[in-house]
């Protein structure tokens, strides 16, 4: 299969979408903010639809959009008064209503829009792997730099205040990097599943792990595995490849759930 | 800085992640740690006699060497003042001891000064240089050896019925108690800012 362009670029995008979206879910997981990613990939739906009605690249917008709504779901969070996950409900719905009615708008409610809400194997293009590598290389180089203020501002948000680090910064960033995934990873497993490309690993890798160094290596390795087995099985299969990816990282939960009581032994 | 574990508690972390992260305050957020942070936690979870449990996930410790985790946590920053907000809830007494104990260790060795913030001061209370018994204002403020005998009898050892026999306005209480009453400061030296607090004693 790899003898064909589209399957090549769908692997090489696959490689950094399966490293990074567990990387960048991992803080989120840990801070309970679990369905940020979802309410991201909410809010880029509605940015595909203004691409469409704009008549210019839906990635773009979408990537636009996520940034957007992550900066929008930080600020309530941290100054708004509202709770995380009220702050999460009027960013996820506003964006799913925005969305459709800008789809219905631009009359595109259509096949096409299906690969973006589900992914396809056979949209990623060559301008789309240079942009998923240069966001995706600078998404990771700043998970690297940022990691143990982020890993900090995990164990003890207060404590790190206290202690002077930036935590509105560190918690935009994160969510910055959320959005940043949203965008580099629609093509292939679609906006309404990116989110679950995030969480699950890291569900999975949390019961295995037995530090937080091990939790994120672990749920790297299982996003990654997902996404390359399920672009497999998806070209073999005929199935849409971000179902097939979110199955099999779900199957790792419960491969995770089995081994655990191996280990303690 | 927190002394109980905030995490989910499906969220694996190790004694020495924890203690890392107190490195906070010395290096900033941005970077890793270098030779000097790795050997001052390593001194820090020394300190607190967690060694050998260095690499183990939090979870799976007793209660008070969680607590002794979050202590080494604080030490790692190279703290000149420690202060401690009811450390000893939920803690068993025999955690209790070896608490007073490594506080007092870390008084005479690292010459810390600890604010110890608490309702009861029953296991540190022969670590204690300096007491000061606070409700609404300051009831005693002096060496814990000049606290009034009638304090130590167990049916008036809790904090509310402390606070009766000191205040007067609130109890006209027994002749005792009132002879008991608001010890004078015993110098010049022992005003500062920090007394405002419910109930604290302080080591120097």
């Amino acid at each position: 299969m790899l003898e064909l362009e589209f399957m090549r670029l769908a692997f090489a995008v696959g490689i950094v979408v399966g490293i990074l979206a567990p990387a960048v879910g991992f803080f989120l997981v840990e801070r309970r903010q679990s369905l940020v990613g979802d309410g991201l990939g909410h809010v880029a739906f509605a940015g595909v639809a203004a691409g469409y009605l704009l008549g210019i690249s839906p990635v773009l917008t979408a990537l636009c959009f996520a940034v957007v709504g992550a900066f929008a779901i930080e600020w309530l969070r941290s100054r708004g008064g509202t709770a995380g996950d009220q702050a999460l409900a009027l960013v996820f719905y506003t964006g799913i209503a925005l969305g459709i009615v800008l789809v219905s708008r631009a009359d595109r409610l259509d096949a096409g829009l299906f690969q973006f809400l589900f992914g396809s194997i056979l949209t990623v293009t060559r301008e789309d792997l240079w942009v998923v590598l240069a966001l995706g290389g600078v998404s990771l180089a700043a998970i690297a730099v940022l990691y143990r203020g982020l890993v900090a501002v995990v164990l003890d948000e207060e404590g790190s205040r206290v202690a002077g680090a930036p935590v509105g910064l560190l918690n935009t960033a994160v969510a910055v990097l959320a959005a940043l995934t949203v965008g580099i990873s629609m093509r292939i497993v679609g906006i309404l599943l990116i989110a679950a490309l995030m969480v699950l690993p890291v569900i999975a890798a949390q019961r295995l792990a037995w530090s937080l160094r091990s939790t994120l290596a672990l749920a790297t390795a299982i996003g990654l595995v997902s996404v390359l087995a399920g672009l497999t099985v998806a070209y073999y299969g005929d199935l849409p490849p971000g179902g097939t990816i979110v199955l099999l990282a779900a199957a790792s939960f419960v491969v995770a759930t089995v081994l655990r009581p191996l280990r303690r032994a | 800085m927190s002394q109980r574990a905030q995490l989910a508690s499906a969220t694996p972390v190790t004694v020495r992640e924890v203690v890392e992260a107190g490195r906070l305050t010395v290096r900033g957020p941005l970077g890793p740690l270098r030779t000097d942070d790795r050997e001052a936690v390593n001194r820090a979870i020394g300190r607190v006699g967690l060694a050998e449990r260095a690499g183990a996930p939090l979870r799976t410790l007793s209660g008070g060497m969680q607590q002794r985790a979050f202590i080494a946590r604080a030490l790692a920053a190279e703290p000149a003042l420690l202060a401690l907000d009811e450390p000893t809830t939920g803690v068993d007494a025999a955690s209790q001891e070896s608490l007073a104990a490594l506080l007092a260790e870390l008084r005479s060795e690292l010459g810390v000064t600890i604010l110890y913030v608490s309702h009861e001061f029953g296991a540190v209370e022969h670590v204690v240089s300096r007491l000061v018994l606070v409700r609404g204002r300051i009831a005693f403020d002096g060496d814990p050896a000049d606290l009034p005998a009638l304090w130590h009898d167990p049916p008036t050892h809790t904090p509310s019925a402390l606070s009766r026999v000191v205040t007067p306005e609130t109890n006209p209480g027994t002749p005792s108690s009132r002879a008991g009453g608001t010890a004078p400061p015993r110098s010049g030296a022992w005003r500062d800012k920090e007394a405002g607090r419910e109930a604290a004693d302080r080591q120097t």
